[in-house]
């Protein structure tokens, strides 16, 4: 019981400051812009690998779920680039149901224009992560 | 400094979608641009009297429903501040040989002839003798074959007799070899074997089938790599295994944007420690040698 108490004395609230004194506000900030970067892209990258006959409307949930981490993000800052890769992925989702009957009908034809407008997403979230670790 | 402004430009900010604002939002935080701020000292060399040559770009109206007329086309290039680029039709709906599509390229290259390099766009597998003799007459200064869409191998008979053609008329062909197509680098160096001086450009160079394309193509300065829609790892790839000389940059317009992709070059290049005299050469002096 006591070794119970002194861990949550010692517990989230004492970790907190222990984090704020060791990771910089500015840096912390940036770790988490990172992290979205990184679930939108590993998200884009799932919803890449899926966009087939077998698992297209897969693909699209997957694509749905990178939309809401990015409408989710409350970085200001980072608003243009996410705004671009939104309207990427909304355009690609208005399309949803004529995108996967063309995908289920023709594999080789329709689903490589989307790679191209999810790779071009993708790239974002890369280059974004480059350049906000050089910060 | 005359380096492209992207996301820094209201303009670009309001036909994104990002504001509608006269003042920008974006003006109140600073990291808002793509190009990275440490770098200025090298875009500065990079940019000052640079030419920059979009290789891969199309004009009309895909099959898809993706496309782009001219006027966005070059509304888009000056935003980018592209200098030139390599122009040719999408896959048209009910386009068997181009024809109408070709010349909608030729009515547009005639319009801007300082910043259009028209190519015509073919069907191996269809009647194209008469259609390659009207546009090499009217100027054109290269060939668009896509093997996916219309469906052909890039050593198969019918394309073999395109090369053949264009290797005498000196005509440079841009061949697909990106999204949709494997294992090509045995097709390729046929090609190549066939036609040594025929100028071939890789469309999204090769990245299917990269490390062996890379290894037939070795001993070929007539076949250059495009850039155009490649993951950031592939082109860092290909930077760092081929020579800069041999590689020029290109975008896929309507699929992919002018300022991204020249950004990701840009930066690309700099990561792999390129000298900014060797980016300008990427960026567009090493395609425009093949035009002089």
């Amino acid at each position: 019981m006591n070794m119970l108490e002194n861990l949550d004395t010692l517990g989230l609230a004492n970790f907190k400051k222990l984090i704020d004194l060791i990771i910089p506000k500015k840096e912390r900030r940036q770790s988490r812009i990172i992290i979205d970067y990184i679930r939108i892209y590993t998200q884009l990258n799932n919803a890449f690998n899926l966009l087939n006959r077998e698992y297209c409307r897969r693909a699209m949930e997957y694509i749905s779920v990178a939309r809401n981490i990015i409408r989710e993000n409350k970085f200001e800052e980072e608003k243009p680039y996410l705004n671009r890769i939104l309207n990427i992925l909304n355009s690609i989702l208005r399309n949803r149901e004529t995108v996967i009957s063309k995908i289920k009908k023709e594999q080789a034809s329709d689903p490589f224009h989307i790679k191209t407008s999810v790779l071009l997403a993708q790239n974002i979230c890369i280059l974004r992560i480059l350049k906000i670790n050089k910060y | 400094m005359k380096f492209p402004k992207l996301l820094f430009d209201k303009e670009k900010l309001i036909e994104y979608g990002i504001t509608n604002a006269k003042k920008p939002r974006a003006e109140l935080h600073f990291p808002k641009i793509f190009f990275d701020h440490e770098n200025f000292e090298a875009y500065e060399k990079i940019f000052s009297n640079v030419v920059i040559v979009d290789a891969h770009t199309h004009i009309g109206r895909d099959k898809d429903g993706h496309g782009i007329d001219g006027q966005a086309f070059i509304r888009q290039m000056k935003m980018a501040h592209i200098n030139k680029s390599i122009v040719f039709p999408l896959n048209e709906p009910l386009s068997r040989n181009f024809t109408k599509s070709n010349e909608s390229v030729y009515r547009f290259g005639r319009k801007y002839p300082d910043r259009i390099i028209p190519f015509f766009r073919l069907n191996p597998k269809s009647r194209w003798k008469k259609e390659y003799e009207k546009r090499v007459m009217q100027g054109f200064m290269g060939i668009k074959l896509h093997p996916r869409s219309q469906d052909f191998g890039i050593a198969s008979s019918y394309a073999m007799k395109i090369y053949g053609r264009a290797e005498k008329s000196k005509l440079p062909v841009l061949i697909h070899a990106g999204f949709g197509l494997d294992n090509i680098a045995d097709d390729i160096k046929k090609v190549i074997g066939n036609f040594p001086k025929l100028r071939l450009i890789l469309g999204h160079s090769a990245f299917v089938d990269f490390e062996k394309t890379i290894k037939n193509t070795a001993n070929s300065p007539n076949v250059l790599f495009d850039t155009s829609t490649l993951r950031i790892f592939d082109l860092l790839r290909l930077i760092n295994s081929v020579n800069y000389g041999r590689i020029v940059f290109g975008s896929d317009v309507p699929y992919y944007d002018f300022d991204i992709a020249l950004e990701m070059l840009v930066d690309t290049a700099i990561i792999c420690n390129k000298k900014p005299n060797e980016i300008k050469a990427i960026l567009g002096s090493n395609i425009l040698r093949w035009f002089k």
